[in-house]
């Protein structure tokens, strides 16, 4: 098994290489909640607008975990490469973020 | 004193019940993916030769799963302290999970779904401010049947 | 190309923390921070901010209260206040102009309102027997002034409310747990602050009739009417009577106050 980085890519392709392989969907999923305080001071923030920090920053640790969860799936499978990834956001609980990532685990040369 | 034994209770059976239909619903459901494992699900648009295709169609598949009374109260002690909320994550997990069995279900006798896509909605009840608990999970792509065997 | 089915082994998008865990620390930890707050502003408010309460603003608080009682000037009402007054003249530093209210309610209480107001229940009335039980339990209520029991009782209810409405918000039974619990720790604090108003009740009853006679007849009586389990006074706001009859026993005994006869109640219809 390859066990070097996994590629990812958001077309049916990888360009410059051939997929040899292919084993189906993988997900990577993660819902996180930041503590009270940073939701207090977001919802003050509201009020000048402007960047959330500390909801930018919960995005984007949970994207991350989403994403490497799906990437091991994909080497549980002996994929070395996931296509057509595709990233959902949805909202399950208030100040939650729910990420979801997904795509088609594949074996490349 | 009544209104903490009523919650109490509550979070008891809560728990206990959660728990049994959790374990029989993710038994079922490995039981299922097993049985449906011939039938590749793709994100890709992988066409096989136009003369081969038989006939393409649309599937879907949806679920709508709530949580047990322990999950949610324990999910809404995570949102004040912050972090992973695990509480959650085995509810959007069977959700999915069971969205693409019913999706491939609707597929049967195709040989590839194709262009699939998952969508999740949260269903928000109109008695708490915060109506949290239920999760409605769409999973939808494009079935082809081959002339022959792939 | 070809399609190789495989099942994947474990499952990565859900943790393996034991729930009952994750709900124990989560528990423990917001609700240890929450009694830390809440035990600091509490105290905040009873050393820094009552004490500096002037008196004007605190007789002003008592007529807000005062608004539920109604306020008629019977021979009964007077009786009473005269009881009072004889108790109040020997009771040191006090300048507020003490007023006695009944309150027809069956149920068996007293309230020290602010302002030097004190709101006997109609059902604690038909229950006393004697002059000296009713001025114990006058006493009783004086000491919470002198202690300004009231006034703390409600800075603390105060914060509680602060902490439940802007932190939890309205979280359907997870404010109503928090809610609980906070109110078993108060319940703890005010157990303690009745012992010390029912020993200053006490001395002050030996004060004014120069013995204390009678100082117990109130609780023996309640606790014979309805004995309850150990654990039921365990959370409640006053300690059980069985508790207070022992603890005042014991004061009477070490600063051995003498017991010597009861007057009667004579209450005019």
């Amino acid at each position: 098994m390859n066990e070097s980085a996994i590629l990812l890519t958001n077309i049916d392709s990888v360009p410059g290489k051939t997929i040899v392989e292919h084993f189906g969907l993988v997900q990577g999923a993660t819902i996180r909640a930041k503590h009270i305080g940073t939701d207090t001071l977001a919802s003050l923030k509201n009020i000048i607008g402007g960047e959330l920090k500390g909801y930018t920053k919960l995005l984007q640790e949970s994207r991350e975990e989403a994403t490497s969860r799906m990437i091991e799936q994909a080497r549980q499978l002996g994929a070395n490469a996931i296509i057509n990834v595709r990233f959902a956001t949805s909202s399950v609980a208030k100040g939650a973020a729910e990420l979801f990532a997904y795509g088609t685990a594949v074996r490349i040369e | 004193m009544l209104d903490l034994a009523l919650f109490l209770s509550l979070l008891t059976i809560g728990y206990f019940a959660g728990r049994v239909t959790e374990h029989r619903h993710y038994k079922s459901i490995l039981l299922r993916e097993k049985a449906s494992l011939r039938l590749p699900t793709v994100t890709s648009n992988m066409l096989p030769e136009v003369d081969q295709i038989a006939k393409s169609f649309l599937v879907t598949g949806s679920c709508v799963i709530s949580i047990d009374y322990f999950k949610r109260i324990l999910a809404g002690l995570r949102n004040i302290m912050g972090g992973r909320m695990t509480a959650y994550e085995t509810l959007i997990d069977r959700a999915r999970r069971e969205a693409i069995l019913r999706m491939k279900y609707e597929a049967l006798g195709s040989h590839i779904i194709v262009n699939t896509r998952v969508e999740t909605a949260s269903i928000f009840s109109s008695t708490s401010q915060n109506g949290i608990g239920s999760v409605e999970v769409f999973a939808y792509g494009t079935a082809i049947k081959l002339k022959k065997t792939l | 190309m070809k399609y190789t089915p495989k099942l994947l082994t474990k499952n990565v998008n859900t943790s393996t923390t034991h729930p009952l865990r994750e709900f124990a620390i989560l528990t423990g930890g917001i609700l240890g921070a929450l009694i830390l707050v809440y035990v600091l502003l509490g105290f905040a408010l009873e050393w820094v901010v009552v004490p500096r309460i002037p008196q004007s603003v605190e007789r002003s608080l008592g007529e807000l209260f005062l608004g539920n009682y109604a306020v008629e000037d019977s021979p009964e009402r007077q009786y009473l206040q005269g009881i009072l007054d004889r108790l109040v003249e020997h009771e040191p530093s006090q300048t507020l102009d003490y007023q006695i209210h009944v309150e027809e309610n069956p149920m068996v209480n007293a309230m020290a309102l602010p302002g030097g107001h004190i709101v006997l229940y109609q059902g604690l009335l038909d229950r006393v027997e004697s002059e000296n039980e009713l001025a114990m339990i006058l006493g009783h209520e004086l000491g919470h002034f002198a202690e300004r029991h009231h006034l703390k009782g409600l800075g603390r209810g105060l914060v509680l409310l602060v902490l439940s409405a802007t932190l939890l918000g309205d979280q359907s039974g997870i404010t109503q747990f928090l809610q609980d619990s906070l109110a078993r720790v108060e319940s703890r604090f005010s157990q303690r602050q009745e012992q010390q108003v029912d020993e200053f009740g006490l001395h002050l009853l030996q004060k004014t009739y120069h013995h204390v006679a009678g100082a117990t007849d109130f609780f023996e009586r309640i606790q014979k009417e309805e004995p309850e389990g150990p654990l039921s006074y365990f959370f409640a706001s006053h300690p059980s009577p069985a508790n207070r009859v022992d603890f005042l026993n014991e004061l009477i005994a070490s600063a051995q106050y003498p017991i010597g006869e009861k007057t009667p109640l004579d209450l005019p219809e």
